[in-house]
């Protein structure tokens, strides 16, 4: 028997391929959510009331400075206790809060981590587009959110590619944590067939190529997808 | 709210939890340590284009930024012992788990550290070196006096953060049986049942952490070059 079974290996991916689904719905859910987050965050701490911007300072310390795996826990002993105090006392009720699914937990947990980081992206990404196109928008007659719409926000979102795509890959990374509760995803398949197995090596070396695939792959496309956004940038300048 | 949180248990089991910090601490210091280390070893490998060499540091570097760390530990934690006692080492199991478990660290920071040395170096202008030759140095004296002073300048901020992430990284190795302060909040909390306050302990204590090791750094990092700006007579803005 060599060290390393690679055929193992091959059968070991084949399996843990079934799971992927799972880890891309989860990456890619949160992504969607936190850049709502990010989005609305960064808008009211330019536009909102000063008790709304000291919040959101708070939060984006808060949710880049607590590591994901104490955030998950938080969320997942936290939610389910602050619904029962809400039954209980306030007599609200909400269709499916007896039991929320881990998936949800496990969910909302990476969204409220990375929507603090996007919050900062997009910051950043609404400071890189000069004031002038603001100012030129509203003396060309559009309204503030026509001018947003049609002006900063795809000035805005180029920016934010290379530094969403960061965050994706983070994400697709932080998502090998949710097994500790009970969400199986590749990490956490990988670790029940360990359990029957015993070949650590072999499983886990099969876990870290498919994770190495979707860095390399994902890696690839959001470079490709900056360029294609970037080219019809050029375009509409050479227009001018 | 008395029964669905206990204020007085979170305040109670804050010190307990603390006093494991030092695992944390030590992880983290360890990472920094060792991981610049080796960086520093395949960023030369890669600059110097040392054939073989530079390309498996490049696709070392690819796994340590491409995978996750808990996998990586999992990994190494789990795997190395097995393959090592099927080289014959039979004395693998009896290697304390956080001996493994600092080498995980290590080799990850390895491969952020590198790139981050990469850059850095390739950031200083190709001009400085050149002048530096030019000007007699050997080519380590104008390594040594000419391009690290600048490149860990524009390395030092994106350090202070790979660092930082470090430090969070070490809230995961609970799950390979290394008694921490989260490992510490579970099992009080299978006791008490408290986990949420348990885990907000442990969550200020990583915030205070983290904040410490992020002001500490930019502290150590103006104190440096305030030092730097003194010997030199003018300072040169790098954009």
């Amino acid at each position: 028997m060599s060290i390393v079974e690679i055929s193992f290996v091959v059968e070991m991916m084949g399996e843990l391929l079934h799971y992927v689904p799972v880890t891309l719905a989860l990456a890619g859910g949160a992504l969607l959510l936190a850049v709502v987050i990010g989005i609305a965050g960064s808008l009211m701490e330019q536009w909102g009331p000063y008790w709304l911007r000291r919040i959101l300072a708070v939060y984006v310390l808060l949710g880049r400075a607590v590591p994901t795996m104490i955030m998950l826990y938080l969320v997942y002993f936290g939610l389910p206790l602050l619904l029962l105090a809400l039954r209980e006392e306030y007599g609200v009720t909400i269709i499916g809060m007896e039991k929320v699914p881990a998936f949800i937990l496990a969910l909302l947990a990476l969204t409220l981590h990375t929507g603090a980081y996007l919050i900062k992206v997009f910051d950043s990404a609404f400071l890189s587009v000069d004031k002038g196109q603001l100012e030129a928008g509203l003396a060309t007659g559009l309204s503030v959110w026509q001018s947003y719409r049609q002006i900063i926000f795809p000035q805005a979102f180029l920016y934010a590619i290379p530094l969403l795509g960061n965050q994706f890959l983070g994400l697709i990374k932080a998502t090998s944590i949710v097994f500790v509760i009970s969400v199986v995803e590749i990490l956490g398949a990988a670790k029940v067939a360990c359990a029957g197995s015993y070949r650590y090596l072999e499983t886990y070396l099969a876990a870290a190529l498919i994770y190495w695939g979707f860095s390399i792959v994902f890696e690839y496309l959001f470079i490709r997808a900056e360029k294609y956004w970037g080219y019809y940038r050029r375009g509409s300048e050479q227009l001018c | 709210m008395g029964t669905y949180f206990d204020f007085g248990y979170m305040i109670k089991s804050f010190p307990l939890l603390l006093s494991y910090v030092h695992i944390t601490l030590g992880l983290t210091a360890a990472a920094a340590a060792g991981g610049l280390a080796l960086g520093a070893l395949l960023a030369l490998a890669i600059l110097k284009k040392i054939p073989v060499l530079a390309q498996l540091a490049r696709i070392y570097i690819s796994f340590m930024r491409g995978t996750p760390f808990l996998v990586q530990l999992f990994l190494f934690y789990f795997g190395l012992p097995e393959l090592l006692i099927q080289l014959g080492f039979t004395a693998a199991h009896s290697v304390p788990g956080i001996i493994y478990v600092s080498l995980v660290f290590v080799l990850h920071m390895g491969g952020y550290g590198a790139e981050l040395m990469r850059t850095a170096i390739l950031a200083v202008p190709a001009g400085q070196r050149e002048a530096a030759l030019a000007c007699g140095l050997s080519e380590w004296q104008s390594y040594r006096q000419v391009i690290f002073p600048q490149a860990i300048k524009i390395a030092a901020d994106p350090l202070v953060n790979t660092i930082v992430s470090t430090l969070k990284d070490t809230s995961l190795v609970f799950n390979v049986g290394i008694i921490d302060m989260m490992r510490k909040a579970d099992l009080l909390g299978a006791n008490s049942q408290r986990n949420l306050e348990l885990y907000i302990d442990t969550a200020i204590i990583y915030i205070l952490l983290v904040l410490a090791l992020h002001y500490g750094g930019k502290a150590v990092i103006r104190f440096l070059s305030r030092k730097r700006e003194k010997a030199e007579v003018q300072e040169v803005e790098y954009c």
